[in-house]
């Protein structure tokens, strides 16, 4: 009946009616949705912040109908927001200047006086204020107008507001010293051998890496050409932050890419290395700069972070081992257990009044009992006695690591500051030392920082001098020569002796008063350091023995022997076994 | 075209339909596949529905997580950043940027604006965002969200990227936003992570263009099974049906050819048991209707010879009936009438015993249908006038020139007449008593109707009527013989010229019967020049 073409034609169009059907069915869940509603994801912010050591504070902005004093005052404490953030201080300021506010500096004062003075003028007088730059580096003791804080304000909508905030964060001491600390920036020195620790003061806190990093690109700074560099070009600067999560420190910087050779980008590597290690949350970091990944010469990406010591080559050898001299023999060991050294001065006596063994400990030098000669010999080889120098009246050699030997000599025109470095020798030019009646010199392991005690008619003073040293290594020019004082009454009016604690911090040793010599510490910089569990006084200490490697023992000497500075002053001292001229390598 | 076109498709459809309603297979094959369909578009949906629930379950928690964690960057980031910078739109750019790379590479789009900076609309919010990305595509609801509330949130919206030939494309995606503040200005920024989901989509394409083409094979898998069964069983079925219709055509030696032992087979065998039991009947049957026909032709030619002699005798007496005392006379007469009976009965047996043997034949001729009914009126003058019943002959166009046996046409005309007028009676009451004859013709054929209003006859009655001595009133007066074989033999001439004679009738309204023969005998007959119900008895109805 039906033909055949018919039925199948039929059948086709059914089955295509009903595929297009469940076609059409399907094609609802075949796309991704396009809009919907705004669901709230769980959870949020998963990382919190680590509970910190110190107090978070929570900055309180201003409120309707303040005072004009209130309004300073709220300003003054809104600064001291923890975690810090300006935000709420800025609320503070006339709208017109707030955006442009950008307060570098800080300054820490122990107390300030209540804000006072009419409407549009208040007026805050700080006392004990001193001042940190741009990088964190101590300026020192800000005083006279520069302690004092004059705020103009103006009415803004009804409120007062502060029309000339001061360039600076303006904290108090107690606020600051619990949450900032004192590291290092570590440059290199003019050889580029070795890096140098510039002290600078930063924030404890997650912009400690960011902060770092931000004062090694600011570079050491004018003042101090020739006598540090840094390998980072100019024009480089942090891409927003260094943030570190999971113990690296992801350290971005925006500028042109390296153009170094692989000996320079080592050295670079090497001060954000050494910088960053000071970070106790920092196990390894990552640079790029502009884009472009810097690896390690090993090709890695994520560069393990080292502390300065354990990069030290002369640390392990000499590092705490104590030099002296015991029947005109030179001895080496620890405190209480010294012994004669193999080479020709521990076997007959040479003759020296002082030694000063180099940081390698191959070389000890001596200056002759006259000292009228500086002399050196090999330490634990045989070898002979050769004269280095002549003088008038030498005393206080110190090696450096660049193997220069430094003297002080005493002539009758006043103090010359002398050096020897492979059969050259030198004289330094420091102003405020030179011809003066110098009682002591220290120079640091990377012989950039000349300290001397220099005795005045009414009272000593500690002279800092950095040397300028050519690329080869021979010094130049003393430059920056300040005064260290500390705070104000803290330095003993007369000076004994200076010894290092570590690369950055010193102790000063006072005459005694009334039988009892008072030990000052000072930061190289010249910040007043408090070191906790150092004796700050001890009777019958005729000098200090000290090392700025870490882990050697800071002695006072005395008559009945080594009195250890981090135990009570009433500890048993050690005996010196009739050992004198004690030193550390240096 | 138009006007065309439909009559094919209509025609079409119908043989569709046709198709439909004579096809098992086709039914089950098309019901099996409309419920296959069904359930696997169900559960194709289902699974399709269930994996897009989870792929985007999966693709949000990924997305949530990733942006909380880009977040949580950007947040360390912050923290750290020191606190002399004060140039807000520097610090949004070294945060977003380190971000947009790394969304170039993970596939991800950024925009980071003010919170309270409706994106977009507003250009003046500076917003940080990927280059190429319309920031529309965060939707203000989510930028109305974080106007509010800081806690983050994620909404699905279409990303909108326009690359650098200026080629405008949309994907669907999903925006989350994660709120930080910059301490550059201290205000609260957004941060939106907008992820394209085609990556999802396409997983769930192929994943539907997998199951499509499985639910496809499997329609025409169970398409082609059921197809498969059904021909197995419906095959059998249609063949039982063949070899039945042949059957009940006559051919009773067909039958199924039987395979196998399974059901079907045991069916065919029973149908072939039925079959040879019925054609074993229907022989008996056959043979038993041959005896006793040939009984009957043998019975009457039997009685013929008796039956002349005592007609011979009968004719004798009638003859000197006047020579009879009244009552023998009588007798004689009675004699005279029923031998009459005897004899037209016996010629009726023997007429209709020619028909069953096949014997009776056609000596055909032209005839003219009008002058057979004239004949015909014309010898039946003398019963029509004992009964004061008036015959007339109407013509009703036409010609109506038949080629017919021309005494057989008379015998069953004649027939028609004789009963006509035996059950006549008045059209309207006190009226006079008619029998109509009406004569018709066509090219096909030529018609005589009779027509009188009579007693008619009861509903069922006008089949019955051509059965053998079938009468509606046995005990009727016989005044025209009344055997009950004329109407039968009538049937069998008509049958013989291939022709129809058929019968009407309503009780009271009297009654018709139409002879329709073929103009030419064996021409097949399509209609009757003539309707078999009378116009005027429709009139009345
Ligand atoms: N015109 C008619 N009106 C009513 N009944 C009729 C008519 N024609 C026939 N019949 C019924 O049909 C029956 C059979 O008719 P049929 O001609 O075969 O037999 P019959 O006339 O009785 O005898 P016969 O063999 O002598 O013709 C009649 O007995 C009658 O009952
Ligand atoms: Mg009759």
């Amino acid at each position: 009946m039906s033909g055949p073409g018919g039925v199948p034609l039929h059948r086709r169009t059914a089955l295509a009616a009903v595929l297009g059907g469940l076609g059409l069915a399907a094609s609802g869940c075949l796309s991704m949705p396009e809009s919907g509603p705004v669901v709230e994801a769980d959870g949020g912010s998963t990382s919190e912040a680590d509970p910190g050591t110190v107090a978070a504070i929570d900055a309180r902005g201003p409120e309707d109908g303040q005072s004009p004093s209130e309004v300073v005052q709220g300003f003054l404490d809104a600064m001291q927001a923890f975690p810090s953030e300006l935000a709420t201080a800025k609320l503070f300021l006339d709208p017109d200047v707030r955006s442009t506010w950008n307060p570098e500096r800080t300054i820490v004062y122990a107390e300030a006086s209540p804000p006072a003075g009419g409407t549009y003028h208040q007026r805050v007088v700080l006392t004990g204020a001193e001042e940190l730059d741009a990088r964190g580096a101590w300026q020192g003791r800000l005083t006279g107008t520069d302690a004092v804080l004059d705020l103009d304000l103006r009415e803004v909508d009804g409120q007062y507001r502060i029309v000339d905030p001061p360039d600076a964060l303006v904290v108090p001491e107690e606020w600051f010293s619990q949450r900032y600390e004192q590291v290092s920036l570590y440059f290199l020195d003019s050889t580029g051998t070795d890096l140098v620790p510039e002290p600078v003061y930063v924030s404890t806190d997650e912009k400690l890496a960011t902060a770092l990093v931000s004062g090694l690109l600011a570079g050491p700074g004018k003042a101090l050409t020739g006598v540090v560099q840094s390998m980072f070009p100019e024009g480089l600067r942090v891409d927003l932050s260094v943030p570190v999560s999971d113990g690296v420190a992801a350290v971005s910087l925006v500028g042109d890419p390296l153009a170094l050779g692989d000996e320079d980008v080592q050295r670079l590597l090497s001060q954000l290395s050494w910088t960053l290690g000071q970070g106790s949350s920092i196990q390894a970091f990552t640079l790029t700069v502009g884009g472009v990944a810097v690896r390690s010469v090993g090709g890695a990406e994520q560069i393990p972070v080292s502390s300065p010591q354990a990069d030290d080559p002369g640390y392990e050898r000499t590092g705490s081992t104590l030099f002296g001299l015991r029947d005109g023999l030179v001895v080496a060991g620890s405190p209480g257990d010294l012994g004669a050294v193999d080479g020709p001065w521990g076997a007959t006596p040479a003759d020296v009044r002082e030694i000063a063994v180099s940081l390698d400990g191959l070389t000890v030098a001596g200056v002759s009992s006259g000292g009228t000669a500086l002399r050196s010999a090999p330490l634990q080889q045989a070898g002979v006695t050769r004269t280095l120098l002549t003088g008038t009246d030498l005393h206080d050699p110190h090696w450096d690591r660049l193997g220069r030997l430094w003297v002080v000599d005493s002539t009758t025109a006043g103090a010359v500051v002398r050096w020897h470095r492979s059969g050259v020798t030198g004289t330094l030019e420091v102003p405020g030392v030179s011809g003066q009646d110098v009682g002591g010199l220290l120079v640091s392991r990377d012989g950039t920082r000349l300290l001397a005690v220099v005795h005045g008619s009414r009272r000593d003073r500690l002279v800092l001098a950095r040397v300028r040293s050519s690329a080869g290594g021979r010094p130049r020019a003393a430059v920056a020569v300040s005064d260290l004082q500390g705070d104000p009454g803290d330095l003993p009016s007369r000076l004994r002796d200076v010894a290092w604690t570590s690369e950055t911090s010193l102790t000063v040793l006072g005459r005694p008063v009334a039988g009892s010599s008072s030990l000052v510490s000072l930061g190289v910089d010249g910040s007043p350091v408090s070191v906790s569990g150092v004796t700050t006084a001890i009777s019958g200490s005729r000098s200090l023995l000290g090392s700025s490697v870490d882990g050697a023992g800071v002695y006072a000497v005395t008559r009945t022997g080594l009195a250890d500075l981090s135990v009570p002053a009433r500890s048993p001292r050690t005996s010196l076994d009739g050992a004198t001229a004690l030193t550390y390598a240096g | 075209m138009e006007a065309a076109a439909p009559v094919p498709l209509r025609h079409r459809l119908r043989r569709v339909l046709t198709f439909w309603r004579r096809s098992i297979s086709a039914r089950v094959v098309g019901g099996t596949v409309v419920l296959t369909v069904v359930v696997v578009g169900v559960v194709g949906w289902f699974l399709l529905q269930q994996t897009r629930e989870g792929l985007l379950e999966h693709r949000i928690d990924a997305v949530v997580v990733e942006a909380a964690d880009e977040a949580d960057d950007a947040r360390n980031r912050l923290d750290s950043a020191s606190l002399s910078e004060i140039d807000a739109a520097q610090q949004q750019r070294e945060l977003v940027e380190p971000i947009i790379q790394r969304g170039l590479a993970r596939d991800f789009y950024v925009v980071l604006a003010a919170s309270d900076d409706a994106s977009g609309s507003d250009p003046s919010g500076g917003a940080a965002y990927t280059l190429g990305l319309d920031r529309d595509s965060v939707p203000s609801s989510l930028v109305a969200h974080f106007a509010q509330s800081a806690e983050p949130a994620w909404t699905y919206t279409t990303i909108r990227t326009e690359a650098a030939d200026g080629t405008v494309t949309s994907e669907p995606g999903i925006v989350v936003g994660n709120q930080l503040t910059l301490p550059a200005d201290g205000r609260s920024y957004t941060l939106y992570l907008l992820f394209p989901t085609s990556e999802d989509a396409e997983t769930l394409a192929l994943v539907s263009r997998a199951l499509l083409t499985a639910s496809i094979l499997l329609v025409v898998l169970v398409a082609g099974v059921t197809w498969l069964v059904t021909r197995q069983v419906v095959t059998p079925v249609r063949l039982a049906r063949q070899v039945a219709e042949r059957l009940a055509a006559g051919r009773l030696q067909e039958r199924l050819v039987v395979s196998g032992e399974d059901d079907l087979a045991r069916l065919a065998g029973s149908f072939n048991q039925m079959a040879a039991s019925l054609q074993r009947q229907i022989r008996q049957l056959e043979e038993l209707s041959r005896v006793q026909r040939r009984f009957v032709s043998d019975v009457s030619h039997e009685l013929r010879t008796p039956l002349t002699t005592v007609r011979m005798a009968g004719d004798v007496l009638h003859d000197a009936r006047d020579s009879f005392d009244p009552v023998t006379a009588r007798s004689a007469e009675l004699l005279q009438t029923e031998l009459d009976r005897f004899e037209s009965l016996l010629a009726d047996l023997l007429e209709i015993s020619r028909f069953d043997a096949g014997a009776a034949v056609l000596d055909l001729d032209e005839v003219d249908l009008a002058d057979v009914c004239h004949r015909v009126v014309g010898s039946t003058r003398a019963l029509a006038e004992q009964r004061s019943v008036q015959v007339v002959v109407r013509p009703m166009g036409g010609s109506g020139l038949v080629e017919a046996d021309v005494r057989r046409v008379e015998r069953v005309v004649r027939n028609l007449v004789s009963n006509a007028i035996d059950h006549a009676g008045p059209r309207s009451a006190g009226g006079p008593v008619v029998v109509e004859l009406r004569v018709a013709g066509d090219e096909h054929a030529g018609a005589i109707a009779v027509r009188d209003y009579g007693v008619g006859l009861a509903p069922g009655e006008s089949a019955r009527v051509f059965d053998r001595f079938w009468r509606a009133d046995p005990a009727r007066a016989r005044t025209s013989g009344g055997t009950g074989l004329g109407l039968a033999i009538s049937l069998e001439d008509a049958h013989l010229h291939g022709g129809w004679l058929q019968a009407w009738g309503r009780p009271g309204q009297g009654a018709q019967f139409r002879l329709t023969l073929p103009r030419r005998t064996g021409e097949p007959l399509r209609r009757s020049p003539l309707p078999l119900v009378p116009d005027d008895a429709l009139e009345r109805a």
